[in-house]
């Protein structure tokens, strides 16, 4: 079995079989470049990951084991289509795998799946951060994502003028 | 004195929880996270809620009035982005007329809301007409939904999409209310120059030709006159050919002040047939539209603060 060597930005390594790794449509442009420029085809590909620690690089290939069977979404598939939408693909073992995790873990999570291009947990994982905004009032959204208000002067109150007008009676 | 192995695994475990405690404080802040990440999240936010989003922080607000942040929607819901003039995209305040593009094509839509009658009419057979006014409604539903009210103007009669009218007058009407489609007053401002475009489509019987009026009304909240515009009789030579007119009425910078009492726009038309004697073919009146389009800047827009 053919394998390729991840190495995240902490130096961590992980070996995982190519045919896994070319799920994440990133890994599969690297092993490809790797393959054209090496001129032994047997030689063991070598990627670096600069932007993801090792905890989050795991992550992100337990999640492609477990969905190592799955048919791969095209990146830009329209949303409107439903097709390949979070909701559809989310499974119990996606629920339990997201559950441990706090946000900031799944903001890195969909820092990586971006980076990564990995469709499928990036949807989940979106899915998951939108669930914390959906409905929300600003306090809870703040609360919930640590943040604080930093409008100056009369910028929040013009925000709330202009959003009057963007709503019907 | 403890032993020196002792002391040398509690300097192991103070390293250890050392290393533990930095490893919670890698977790990255969200504060600092990558607008990527916000950005990818927001685009999944649904539009009702983009409006409490932008009131969070700075950051987000801005990432919201982003253009690129719009295009990326406008493209999921295949609507086309380039509708909107680059100069209004552009302005400050832009994100408003792009939000309300995308929730309710304030500048694409129909504001008129009735069914097309020539496609549910394909061939017309009037029945018989009563005396007065024969009334075909297509739709009944959106009577009950309330789009639209009885007044008391000519002998109006609602219909809901088409109607056939014999020697009487007989009118019909709709009201739009801008504020309820998502046009308000802010945003108004921010579209001018713009024109609010009023087509109506009718065809007389053809063994005898049809005389149609066409009115429409600016009213404020208070169902006060603005602006009426009439326009003349005209007669329609008999044949069953639909026959269409429009007229807009146009609002410029010089008019910025009076768009915040600008309301309800009501189009009325009325009818009737020019022989008196027929009641086998009649006037007939289809579905209406008004839309709202911008215009081009002319010199004079430029002159007014």
């Amino acid at each position: 079995m053919a394998l390729v060597r991840v190495i995240s930005s902490d130096g961590a390594a992980f070996l995982v079989s190519q045919r896994l790794a070319k799920r994440s449509g990133k890994l599969k442009t690297e092993i490809e470049t790797f393959r054209k420029s090496s001129d032994n085809s047997e030689a063991q590909p070598e990627i670096r990951i600069v932007t993801i620690r090792a905890e989050i690089l795991r992550l992100v290939l337990q999640w492609l084991q477990q969905h190592q069977n799955d048919p791969v979404l095209p990146a830009n598939q329209n949303e409107q289509d439903g097709r390949g939408d979070a909701e559809m693909g989310q499974s119990q073992w996606d629920r339990d795998f997201l559950a441990p995790m706090d946000l900031g873990i799944v903001m890195e999570l969909i820092l990586a799946a971006n980076h990564l291009e990995v469709k499928g947990l990036l949807d989940i994982t979106c899915k998951l951060v939108e669930s914390k905004i959906t409905g929300r009032t600003v306090d809870e959204i703040r609360t919930a994502f640590k943040l604080k208000s930093d409008f100056k002067g009369n910028e929040e109150e013009q925000t709330r003028l202009e959003n009057r007008w963007c709503v019907e009676n | 004195m403890l032993p020196i192995h002792t002391i040398f695994f509690q300097i192991l475990r103070y390293c250890c929880e050392l290393t533990q405690m930095e490893n919670k404080l890698e977790t990255v802040s969200l504060l600092d996270l990558p607008e990527t990440v916000i950005e990818l999240v927001l685009a999944k936010v649904p539009e009702e809620d983009i409006l409490t989003c932008n009131l969070v922080c700075r950051a987000w607000k801005e990432l919201i009035c982003r253009k690129s942040f719009w295009k990326k929607r406008f493209q999921d819901k295949k609507l086309n982005l380039y509708e909107i003039p680059k100069c209004v995209q552009d302005m400050q305040g832009g994100w408003m007329i792009l939000y309300s593009q995308y929730c309710r094509g304030i500048l694409s839509k129909n504001y008129n809301r009735m069914p097309p009658c020539q496609k549910k009419f394909p061939n017309q057979q009037i029945p018989e007409a009563p005396s007065s006014c024969h009334i075909l409604l297509a739709d009944q539903e959106l009577e009950r939904n309330g789009i639209f009210t009885h007044s008391n103007f000519f002998e109006r009669e609602i219909d809901m999409c088409y109607f056939a009218t014999s020697f009487r007058w007989c009118s019909k009407s709709y009201k739009v209310d801008l504020w309820r489609e998502g046009l308000k007053p802010g945003l108004m401002k921010l579209i001018l120059p713009f024109r609010i475009k009023c087509t109506r489509i009718c065809a007389a019987g053809f063994d005898c030709g049809s005389r149609f009026e066409w009115e429409i009304r600016i009213l404020d909240s208070q169902l006060k006159f603005i602006n009426v515009s009439k326009h003349p009789n005209i007669l329609v030579e008999p044949r069953d050919d639909w026959e269409s007119a429009e007229y807009s009425i146009e609002f410029r910078r010089k008019d910025a002040n009076h768009l915040k009492d600008l309301r309800y726009v009501e189009f009325l038309h009325r009818g009737k047939h020019t022989p008196c004697w027929t009641y086998h073919s009649a006037a007939k009146f289809a579905r209406s539209s008004m839309t709202v389009e911008l215009c081009e800047h002319k010199p004079e827009d430029f002159d007014i603060p």
